[in-house]
């Protein structure tokens, strides 16, 4: 028997379905999405190197360095790493984006607060304030749209994004950074804070707004889910991360429901996700898909980040006392470690710096991760139909009719999938077609950076410790991610082992050579 | 202006609100303003920091478009996926 659902959840909540579909967040969420990552592919297409000729032949040029020192037998890693680099920077310059200065987060610093704010180009404070006039011109807009009152946000927003700032400073001291204790955790702990102890104040109100920011980022993250980088590694690279992680998502959910019956079934799937998937940025991409409660999202993103940080630690350790060797531990942290950035500082741990093996061992982690963190469209389409079709009934407990389901779909997730296709691609028409999307996403990712943090400090500023902590009422949460990464681990070991030794071994050789 | 929610009246014997919320700062101060400072100076953290900047790893990095280092990773799978082909 399947566990009961509570009534929250099995029953839909009609306010708001019956108004114009046109007005809703989610829709909003796609034109003020779509309305940045158009504005962004204009100015960069606008902004095209009139002759990108002498570029191009440096390239080609260096492809024939490369070529020549990887017959060279006294070739040296630094020596290719170093024309490599020259050839990515070549490669970035085939494609300027003029409005990439107006954009900025904060720099990190390790004594000083203030070498946050200082850079070389002296573009970090421009960066902040373009940052905060771009989300409130969006916003404003996007209020109005929806039929909110504005008046009193201008203000409000001020307040929310000084707490934001004040997270990201917190999350770009070294230490804290270099030890994965991401942002959305601060700025989680920076709402509570205030919440906790004197209150939110009532004209912060009107910029709480995180189901918004969080939507508004998705759409935005869309044009960095590239598609086509699926087959990054060939055939090992899928079945590792598209056959060993949904297995691993919907065996986890399946646990939670029927073994542990955990009572609220998006709280499952939110931990499922995040510890198959790809850690904080899956759990907020299911939890928006699965309507998950703001508290869900908080627990599933601290419990990613908690065991991050240890595994980050210890599966170097694990790798070298078992052997592994370079392809096999970077395959098994890739599939297995949730937040990329860990991914890559733990594929950094497995061979002393320099040497070909710490090389391969970065490259193949950091591929799997890729992999997985393309899965993220496809997962959160997945549970958003899942969830309209199967988990919300109407009271009568009848299933909803076609009508129905497309009325309660999160219709940003098709914006998501939008700017994903459509900078897929892009990425796919040659050497500048890359360089236009990775111009244009360097601005995205830092808007997305905003909107998220904003989205958490919003958490934070509707939290009570008393909510959170009846989420861990019997401690079923922390069982589901502890059986879920077990079982995640053996699998991903076994497929790691099997495509790399088994069943395309010449692939793994490969990757060792430069 | 009244305050939202959560437990913000005071309780006998607990601090009030405002004192609760100037300990919190105090803490965070201390914390990151000597705590982690000098966590950073210990040979084990330093050799850490070091390493993933001279590898250009960010390990706050959410998404693989955030890490310094893919423009680099790219150019190497770009490479081996030609030699599969020869």
């Amino acid at each position: 028997m399947e566990p009961q659902a509570s009534p929250s959840e099995t029953e839909v909540e009609y306010e708001g379905l019956n108004a114009s579909p046109w007005r809703s967040e989610d829709v909003w969420a796609i034109w003020l999405g779509w309305a940045v990552l158009l504005l962004l592919l204009a100015a960069t297409i606008l902004s095209h190197p009139q002759d990108n000729a002498p570029r191009l032949a440096a390239i080609e040029q260096l492809d024939g360095q490369i070529d020549l020192l990887r017959q060279n037998p006294s070739a040296t890693p630094k020596q290719f790493e170093e024309l490599i680099k020259r050839k990515a920077e070549v490669t970035a310059s085939l494609a300027v984006n003029p409005l990439k200065r107006f954009l900025s987060d904060v720099r990190d610093w390790e004594s000083n607060p203030l070498d946050a704010f200082r850079s070389k180009d002296g573009y970090v404070l421009v960066g902040i304030m373009g940052a905060f006039v771009t989300v409130l011109a969006l916003f404003s807009a996007g209020l109005a749209g929806t039929g909110e009152r504005v008046r009193g946000f201008p203000r409000a927003f001020l307040g929310v994004f000084l707490l934001a700032l004040f997270a990201l400073l917190l999350a770009e001291q070294k230490v804290v950074k270099h030890y994965n204790l991401e942002y959305a955790l601060w700025a989680l702990i920076v709402g509570l804070m205030i919440s906790n102890t004197v209150g939110t104040p009532a004209w912060l109100r009107p910029a709480v707004r995180t189901e918004f920011y969080i939507k508004t980022g998705l759409v935005l993250l869309g044009a960095e889910v590239l598609i086509n980088r699926l087959l990054a590694l060939g055939i090992p690279g899928v079945f590792i991360s598209w056959v060993v992680t949904p297995t691993v998502l919907i065996l986890t959910y399946l646990f939670g429901q029927y073994v542990l019956r955990i009572p609220s079934r998006s709280l499952n799937m939110v931990i499922s996700a995040d510890m198959s998937v790809c850690g904080v940025s899956a759990a907020i991409a299911t939890a928006a898909a699965c309507k998950a409660k703001k508290e869900e999202l908080s627990l599933a993103v601290g419990l990613s980040l908690a065991f991050t940080a240890v595994m980050m630690v210890v599966m170097p350790g694990v790798i070298k006392a078992l052997d592994l060797g370079p392809v096999l531990g970077g395959a098994w942290i890739g599939g297995t470690i949730d937040s990329t950035g860990a991914v890559a500082a733990a594929g950094g741990m497995l061979y002393e710096q320099g040497t070909r093996e710490a090389e391969t061992a970065v490259t193949v982690a950091v591929t799997i991760k890729m992999i997985q963190n393309i899965l993220i469209g496809a997962v959160a389409f997945a549970v958003a139909v899942y969830w309209v079709t199967r988990v919300e009934r109407s009271a009568s407990g009848e299933r909803p009719s076609l009508m129905e389901v497309w009325r309660r779909f999160p219709k940003f997730v098709l914006g998501f999938l939008a700017a994903s296709l459509l900078f897929s691609y892009i990425e796919s028409q040659g050497l500048e077609g890359r360089s236009t999307v990775s111009a244009v996403t360097a601005s995205t990712k830092l808007l997305r950076t905003w909107l998220f943090c904003l989205a958490f400090v919003s958490i934070g500023l509707e939290t009570n410790f008393r909510e959170l902590s009846r989420f861990l009422v019997g401690g079923k949460p922390l069982v589901l991610y502890v059986c879920g990464q077990a079982l995640n681990l053996a699998l991903s070991l076994t497929m790691v082992w099997l495509m790399f030794t088994k069943v395309f071994p010449d692939a793994g050789l490969q990757l060792l050579n430069p | 202006m009244p305050a939202y929610n959560c437990s913000t009246h005071s309780e006998p014997g607990r601090l009030a609100p405002g004192a609760r919320l100037l300990a919190c700062v105090a803490v965070m101060a201390a914390t990151w303003l000597w705590a982690l400072p000098q966590l950073a100076e210990t040979p084990s953290v330093r050799q850490m920091i070091d390493r993933n900047e001279e590898l250009g790893i960010d390990p706050s990095a959410k998404f693989y478009s955030e890490l310094p280092l893919m423009p680099r990773v790219m150019e190497r799978l770009g490479r081996h996926s030609e030699r599969s082909e020869e």
